[in-house]
This record gives C-alpha cells, structure tokens and sequence, in this order.
C-alpha cells in the first residue's frame, strides 16, 4: 500500500518543491544581482542591502494600505529603495570608497537605523501583503499560483536585461568603464560622480523589486533583512564576485540546496539553513574566486 | 619606582590617569548599587572582556571579525552544560580551563580553515559573519541537548571549594580578570608579537617580506582572542545563570564591534570603555526612548567610522591636549598615538 501512495505522491511534491524553489531563487537572483553592481562591481560592501529588500516589501505593504493597486507597489518600489540608495550613497558612501572595510561598518549603521525606524514606524508585528495576480494553473503535476510564474518571468527578463544594459548600452559601458578606470574614464568627460551614484541607486532598486515580488510569499517584518543580506552574499560570492552569470549560478545553487535540506530535513528548517551556508563557506574557502569568475581575487 | 615618582608619571600622562580614574569607578561600583544591580554589571565587565578580545583582532591585526559572539556563547554553554550535568567537575576548572580550550580550539579550527586560504578583508568579516549565524542556528535547532530556542537555566553560580561566591565577590573576581586580560593584552601588543600585527594591519606582504610568518601570527591571535572569548562567556553562564542562542548570533558580535568602534579601537581600553559605557547607557536610556536609542546608538557610530576612527578614547586625548594636560611633548603624544594604534594607515 505504501510503494503505491508514494508513487502517487512524489511526483506532485516533487513538481511542487521545484515551484517553491525557482520563485524563491528568482527573488534571490534579483537582490543578488542589485548587489553584484554594488560589491561586486563598484567594490562596495552594503550591509544595508538586505534592508533595502525589507524596504521593497513596506513599500509594497504602504500602497496597498493606502488602498492602491498592488501593481503600483512592484512599479514604486524600485523607484524608492533606488531612492533612498541614491541618498545612502550621495551621504555616506562617496566619502568611503578608498576605505572598505568602514564602508562596511557605516552601511551597518545605517541597516539598524532602517530597521529601527521602520520598527518605529510599523511596529514590530507581521504584514502580510496580497499578490496582485488571483489564481492558480496546473502545471509540473501540481496546482501553481500564477503569481508564483509571474514571479520567475519578472526575475528572468529583468535579469537578461540588466546583463543586456551593461553590455551594449551605452549607460551600462560608461558605468563599467568608470568602475575600471575611474581616471580615464573621467579624461574622456564621463561624469563619474554621476555615474557612481546612478549605479548604486540602480543596484538598490533591483534590491527594492527583490522585496516587493517576493513580499506576497512571505510574512514581512522589520527584521527580515538579515536572511536577505546573508544569502545575497553568499550568491554573489559563491559565483564569482563581479559577473551577474556567476550571481545566477550563485543563487541557484543556493536556494537549491537550500529547499532541498529543508524537504529532506522538515523538522530542522535552521539546521538546513546553517548547512547551506556551511557550503557556501567551505566554496569561498576552497575556490575563493567563485565558480564562474576567471581571474584571481586581489 | 617609588610612589612619589609613580604620582608624578601619572600626572604626565592623561591617558594612564584616565585609566586608573576608570579603575577606581569600576571599583566602587558595588559599593553604591543594590546587589541585582551589581550582576548586572558583572555581566557587562564579561562582555569587557569580550570586546578586550575582538580589539586584539580587529583594533591591532586589522582583520574584522563579525563573529566573535560564536565563541563567548561556546563558552557559555560549554559552562552550562558541565555545570549543569557533570557537578564533580569543579567550577573553577570548567569556567577558567575548560571553557578557554574549548574555545580556542573552534577558533584555532576556524582560523586555520581560513588563514591557510588567506581569506582576509570583507571575505573574513563575511565568512566569520557566517559561522555565528550558523552557530545560533544549531543552538536554536538543538532542543533536547542545547535547549532550543528557550536556552539552558538554572546553571548555578561559581563554587570554589563548595564555598558559593555572592554576587558581590563575584563582580571582584570578573573585574580582576578583566585586569588580568587587559594587562595581558597590553603586554602582548607592546611587544615584538604585537608590532608583527600591527604590520600585518597595515600592509601584510611587507610584514611577511621582513621574515614574519603572518599566517601564524594570525593564527595565535585568532585563537588567543577565541580563549579571551570562552572564559567571558564560561563567566557570563555562571553570573546570569542563563544561556540563550543570540550569546553566539551575529547580532551580539556587530553590537560589540559597534561598542569597540565608538569607544576607539585598537587601543584596549577604548574596547572596555565603549563596552561598558554603551551597556550602561542602553540600559538606563533605552527605557526612555525604546527604538530610537538604537537608532540614537547607531549614527553616533556611523560619525566615528566617518570622522573620527579614534573613537572616544581619542576624543578625551584630543581634549586633554587641548586643555594642556599632561607634559608629553606633541612628538610623543604623536608617537604614542601611532603605537596604540591611532594612526591613519590601518583604514585603508
């Protein structure tokens, strides 16, 4: 009786578990990607980034308390978390980038204030926010939120076409030819203050729609960017520090892993969790540069 | 040296009288709380102590450890298991032998794993982030062994002999450790093993061109530091009696560096003051302004990673020059200065 059952079931949980973990690696990718223009290009270490994704969610969670269409959250998102990173940056950062690691300290002073005030603000209590898209279709065997699709197309096409910005248009080359040679670049009349502060704020609001999509999977509260931060790391560093490729192959080995530990540990979720993270930390041990980046870390 | 001549060297130097002012505070402490009170700051004299170690790392070897609070909860509930479990074991022996090997050989383990791939700078503060998130998770999914998200309570208190040690005797005993580990941790950085890593803060190729083995000499701090750690956390289960997973997690590892930040790294007692100082502020402020002392706590920070890396150690020196304190000469203020650690060339 039992062979048959299981039989029966796999299938569907595996179609399912396949489900939970693309959505989950699309909203992964996206944050880590704002990141890699952030560490992995510009060199800056954020420790705000994973604030940044709570701040997409609240975002989100304000348009719809306001009685707005959940649309206009996921299109205002982005424009306010690449806002406030517009701000971060013109405050904090500019005066920074010769000096990492305090870059590192003072954007961690900012994460607590962000987090902080949002307490103050909301209070410390979940939210939940509604997806914009009702339904579900039938698909790998199980019964899938279209919402879930909606989530892995808006991941895929914002990520083909931020690889497609920075490598054929002309905003894209002269944000990479600054971050190469920012004196050059500067003799040739590009404007690298400009284009320092419009790639930081570029790679927070990819952080910003990271947030928002993701929010309606998720409880959101104030402490949620921790995770965010963590994994968006580790993505971006498992894969090659700098190539949005190696970011994708980061997060998908990651939030891989990650569900696969949890369905075949369900009783230890943190146990599974540290367990990926104990690979991620064993990768950047043993290949520091990444599965994907060529060249040796400085 | 006599004590006419002890006097008069420490009316030449503001730095030493200031330390010895903050001894004579921490001294008389007891004698003005009530006994709850007076736990209370023994439990912040162990996080000192804590602080003491990360700034041996950090402060002096440049490397920015976020993740120290791994090893002060190791200790923690090494301590607490054996006291708890293994009474024939006696207490002394488990909170100051125990506890310190235990710990110093994670950290040895988890210095070796990262030094011998020379993991350094933001890969080393990310990477040690990771083993105190991993930590806390384990200790949180561990319920039967390691209690869970609920901790392990009722560890008792010190015994020596079978004699109890009051809350009172017990606050003596962590401050003179804390003495103990400051004057150890002074010794260590004034000489040739401390100059080795401060070169190594400043520019570790050239510190290995001069014939150090950096790896090594990172390798002993790291550990050294990871011991600090397990006997503050060893003292920490058996003052507060009580042990939970964020003793290991990484928010109590970047509020201590936050600490060690704002009281002036790389100079020992800047660590001890902005320890003690923040505990001290956060308890008695944050019933007044709940969310917005940490925000309060967290731009004063953010203004002396900016502009003033000295933390408040330096900000007191400044002020004592000003004030004309002290007979030092600008040169040896100066020289002074760049051997605990406050000159420019450690931010780069």
């Amino acid at each position: 009786m039992v062979p048959i059952e299981l039989s029966m079931l796999v299938p569907l949980q595996v179609g399912q578990r396949v489900l939970v973990a693309a959505t989950s690696i699309s909203a992964l990718v996206l944050a880590a990607a704002g990141l890699t223009i952030i560490f992995g290009l510009m060199g800056v270490i954020n420790l705000a980034h994973g604030t940044f994704v709570m701040l997409g969610a609240y975002t989100g969670f304000m348009i719809q308390n306001a009685g707005f269409s959940p649309w206009l959250g996921i299109i205002a998102a982005p424009f306010v978390v690449g806002a406030i990173g517009l701000v971060l940056e013109i405050s904090l950062v500019k005066r920074l980038y010769e000096r990492p690691l305090d870059t590192l300290l003072a954007t961690w002073g900012v994460a607590i204030i962000l987090r902080e005030g949002v307490k103050l603000v909301f209070g410390t209590s979940q939210k939940s926010v509604s997806a914009p898209i009702e339904g579900s279709i039938s698909l790998l065997g199980t019964q899938a939120p279209v919402y879930w699709l909606f989530i892995i197309g808006i991941s895929a096409s914002v990520m083909t076409a931020v690889i497609l910005l920075f490598k054929y248009t002309d905003v894209g080359i002269m944000a990479l030819a600054v971050i190469e040679n920012r004196e050059m670049a500067s003799a040739l009349g590009i404007d690298t203050t400009l284009s320092d502060r419009l790639t930081f704020a570029f790679g927070s609001a990819l952080a910003g729609l990271a947030g928002v999509i993701i929010a309606p999977r998720l409880s959101v509260n104030a402490e949620m960017g921790l995770s965010w931060l963590a994994n968006s790391f580790l993505a971006v560093i498992v894969g090659g520090v700098g190539t949005f490729v190696g970011t994708i192959a980061g997060g998908v080995l990651l939030g891989g892993l990650d569900n696969i530990f949890r369905s075949v540990l369900p009783d230890l979720t943190a146990v599974a969790q540290a367990l990926v993270l104990v690979v991620a930390l064993v990768i950047i041990r043993y290949r520091p540069n990444g599965l994907i980046a060529p060249g040796g870390r400085e | 040296m006599s004590a006419a001549a002890k006097l008069a060297r420490v009316r030449k130097s503001p730095r030493l009288a200031g330390k010895l002012a903050g001894l004579a505070v921490l001294l008389v402490v007891p004698l003005i709380l009530s006994s709850s009170d007076v736990a209370t700051w023994s439990v912040y004299l162990t996080f000192a102590i804590l602080a003491l170690a990360i700034d041996l790392v950090w402060g002096y070897t440049g490397l920015l450890t976020l993740g120290h609070a791994a090893f002060f909860g190791a200790g923690a509930y090494l301590a607490a298991k054996m006291l708890i479990e293994v009474p024939a074991v006696p207490d002394p022996v488990v909170v100051f032998v125990l506890a310190p090997v235990f710990c110093a050989v994670l950290a040895l383990a988890i210095g070796w794993f990262l030094f011998s791939a020379n993991v350094s700078g933001p890969y080393f503060a990310i990477t040690t982030l990771i083993v105190a998130i991993v930590f806390e998770s384990i200790a949180g999914e561990f319920v039967s062994f390691l209690g869970g998200f609920n901790g392990l309570y009722n560890i008792p208190s010190l015994e020596v002999v079978g004699i109890g040690i009051e809350t009172i005797p017990m606050y003596y005993v962590t401050l003179a450790v804390l003495l103990g580990l400051f004057l150890l941790s002074r010794w260590i950085v004034d000489s040739a093993f401390g100059r080795a890593l401060r070169g190594i803060r400043q520019d570790m190729e050239r510190t290995a061109m001069f014939g150090y083995n950096t790896e090594w000499a990172r390798l002993f701090v790291f550990t050294l530091s990871g011991a600090m750690a397990g006997i503050a956390g060893g003292m920490y289960a058996t003052i507060n009696n009580f042990v939970s997973p964020p003793l290991l997690g990484f928010v109590l590892s970047t509020q201590v560096v936050i600490w060690i930040a704002v009281g002036g790294r790389g100079t020992l007692v800047g660590a001890v003051l902005g320890a003690i100082l923040i505990q001290y502020l956060n308890s008695t402020l944050s019933d007044l302004f709940v969310n917005s002392w940490n925000i309060l706590l967290a731009v004063v920070f953010i203004a002396f990673v900016l502009i003033g890396p000295r933390g408040l150690v330096g900000l007191l020196e400044d002020l004592a020059e000003r004030l004309g304190l002290g007979e030092e000469s600008t040169a040896a203020v100066a020289a002074s200065a760049d051997a605990e650690g406050g000159g420019g060339d450690q931010y780069e």
